[in-house]
């Protein structure tokens, strides 16, 4: 073996994070040192430097050997704030540069995408190919080989209410609907936004249970307004429902649609949350609640504790209102949902129609376990709803609506497909006027001023330029329903059926 | 940054060290900038004349000025401790404590400062990052 004079050289060169943060605890007070020598020796101006490296002593010295709530900073002193610094900026840079564009959740850079092309109203198409996985999981719609011409569709139109010959009944234009968003979970621009937008696009909206809504009102757009189990805005002290709050709520010419929510798709079996940081004097007031600690919602309403209880509890909104009535809930144990359904079957009254959130759908704030592992996804949900209440023969008793990420008109067909009548979206729109999903929501701090009160933040979001992008949502997706219903051999959107859909084994 | 509210009782005695910081802080650069004999003294001896003179000035206003503020007087009460212990150094290596025979008029007022700062800077503690990360 020859011998290389340069062996010693050739070792591969490593950053030890422990030996640096050695090198740099001992670092510190020796810069310091070092640097007040040139300042009493040459120029006083090198103390300038000497005092920072003094401060930076002192602060090392508490992280090492004062404060105890953190092992890193004690064994490591301040090289381990570079941890936390970076941590913290982590969803960011994952966002931008790390995480590919169809890997974030809940909604890929791509879906969204989708929807800013949309609210902007540019040009959709896409190249190459598609970016989904396609595996044995996959739903896709069945297009037909004998498409419809374009000019034989006929336009959309669902009467909420017709069942019950409801002087009042609603007719809808348009199958898709801003789901339920307070004002509370969002802000006051943001709520403006979405209802000069609705206005704009001839579209319905709900109000979410966010007691009087002021601000839903301001717009003069149609209205859906809920009543969560906490009843704010129609709530005696008590917290049953105020028959005279309901009956004023109910005369407002803007409000044409009552909706019950029994639960919500992302935290099942519970009531809304909304954080402390959220609550202003003007929410605490809409509201009737105190400031200072989150709003938590009862889980249930006091009066349904019972299938007769919960389906007389309809018949008492719909009496008091006048106005059609519909229900919102996620499917969980279906034995109940299939009582209920014969209750109202038994005693001959129906709402006017259920609205099935699934358990994918979002929230402003929601226990993680909720979020992630309780209550049916909407693709299985709604089929069994549907033939729930087809074998009951109650299917033309009520409209069907559903809930669930349905942010693209692919996702939307597949529900009207599968015996959906209408659709709600919320975080579509949200995307529509600038959600970033940056996954602040429930801390008061949304860098697109959608679901902040906080002033400053608002101050981005321009009304009207907002309410335009939710126009031009809705009519790039009326173009896009006009190629797809084309596409699969219907004339209307009343005529997709589960024919039009494939899932293996399923379908 | 993780701020934590400060309790309103700690922040009535805070304002009072505020104040006595901030009023010793803005007398001391207000000399400096109108140039008084002391401070031309002060500076010649550090040969930082005229430049330190002006530029220890801003920073004495404007650490004054953070201490006056509702959101960051604990950043002003660590900016002033900062010239502050630039202040000590001088004593300590050039001036000596009897400044231009003052009788130890300077040196008092730069310890009331340093016993306010450090009163304004541990009654805010938990204002202070501690690596705290945003927990969701």
């Amino acid at each position: 073996m020859t011998f290389n004079t340069f062996d010693t050289l050739q070792g591969s060169v490593r950053i030890n994070l422990e030996k640096l943060s050695k090198v740099v605890n001992s670092g510190i007070p020796l810069t310091a040192f070092f640097f007040g020598i040139l300042g009493y020796s040459f120029s006083f101006y090198f103390h300038f430097i000497t005092v920072t490296f003094i401060y930076l002593t002192v602060l090392n010295f508490i992280y090492l050997h004062v404060q105890k709530r953190h092992a890193l900073l004690s064994n490591y002193g301040i090289v381990a704030q570079m941890r936390y610094m970076i941590e913290s900026i982590g969803p960011e840079l994952r966002q931008y540069l790390f995480s590919s564009d169809t890997e974030e959740k809940p909604f890929s850079r791509v879906e969204r995408n989708e929807v800013y092309r949309k609210s902007k109203g540019i040009d959709s198409s896409s190249a190459f190919g598609s970016q989904l996985l396609f595996n044995e999981n996959e739903i896709k719609l069945r297009h037909s080989m004998f498409p419809q011409s374009k000019e034989s569709l006929e336009a959309f139109s669902l009467c909420i209410g017709e069942e019950r010959g409801l002087e009042n009944s609603y007719t809808l234009k348009h199958p898709l609907i801003i789901s339920a968003m307070s004002y509370g979970a969002l802000g006051k621009n943001a709520i403006r936004a979405l209802a000069r937008g609705a206005k704009k696009a001839g579209i319905l909206m709900n109000t979410g249970e966010g007691g009087f809504p002021k601000y839903h009102l301001m717009e003069d757009c149609d209205l859906v307004f809920q009543i969560g189990t906490a009843k704010f805005g129609v709530r005696n002290e008590d917290g049953t429902l105020s028959e005279t709050k309901l009956a004023e709520i109910a005369s407002f010419s803007q409000v044409k649609v009552i909706e019950i929510k029994f639960s919500q798709g992302a935290k099942p079996g519970k009531g809304g949350l909304l954080p402390k940081e959220k609550i202003t004097k003007e929410i605490s007031e809409l509201r009737g609640v105190p400031m200072g600690e989150d709003i938590v919602s009862p889980s249930y309403h006091p009066e349904c504790t019972t299938p007769q209880a919960t389906v007389q509890f309809i018949k008492k909104v719909q009496d008091i209102s006048k106005l059609p009535v519909g229900i919102k809930l996620c499917l969980g144990l279906e034995h109940e949902f299939l009582t209920l359904i014969q209750t109202m079957k038994a005693l001959d009254i129906f709402p006017d129609y259920i609205s099935i959130d699934g358990a994918e759908g979002g929230t402003g704030a929601a226990p993680k376990t909720f979020m992630d592992d309780l209550g049916l996804p909407i693709y299985k949900a709604l089929p069994k709803v549907q033939n729930m209440l087809i074998k009951e023969g109650v299917r033309d008793r009520l409209k069907l609506m559903c809930a669930g990420k349905m942010i693209n008109s692919g996702r939307q067909f597949m529900a009207l497909s599968m015996g959906a009548d209408a659709i709600y979206s919320a975080r579509g729109f949200l995307l529509a006027i600038g959600c970033i999903q940056a996954l602040q929501c429930n801390k008061n701090t949304c860098p697109t001023g959608i679901t902040t009160h906080d002033n400053h933040l608002q101050a981005g979001l321009d009304i009207e330029d907002k309410a335009n992008r939710v126009q031009n949502y809705i009519q790039s997706l009326d173009r896009e329903y006009i190629e797809l219903i084309a596409a699969l051999g219907k004339k209307s959107l009343h005529e997709l059926n589960d024919e039009n859909l494939f899932l293996e084994g399923v379908y | 940054m993780p701020t934590q509210k400060v309790e309103t009782k700690v922040l009535v005695f805070s304002w009072i060290f505020q104040i006595i910081a901030a009023i010793i802080l803005g007398m001391a650069a207000w000399d400096k900038i109108v140039g008084t004999e002391t401070s031309h003294y002060v500076f010649t001896t550090l040969e930082m004349e005229p430049a330190g003179r002006i530029i220890i000035a801003s920073i004495e206003s404007l650490a004054a000025i953070m201490l006056l503020s509702t959101s960051i007087p604990h950043m002003g009460a660590v900016l002033g401790l900062g010239v502050m212990m630039g202040a000590i150094i001088a004593h300590i290596s050039k001036l000596g404590f009897d400044v231009n025979n003052d009788g130890g008029k300077m040196v008092m007022m730069m310890t009331v400062v340093i016993f306010s700062t450090i009163a304004i800077i541990f009654l805010h503690r938990s204002r202070f990052p501690m690596g705290e990360k945003d927990t969701d």
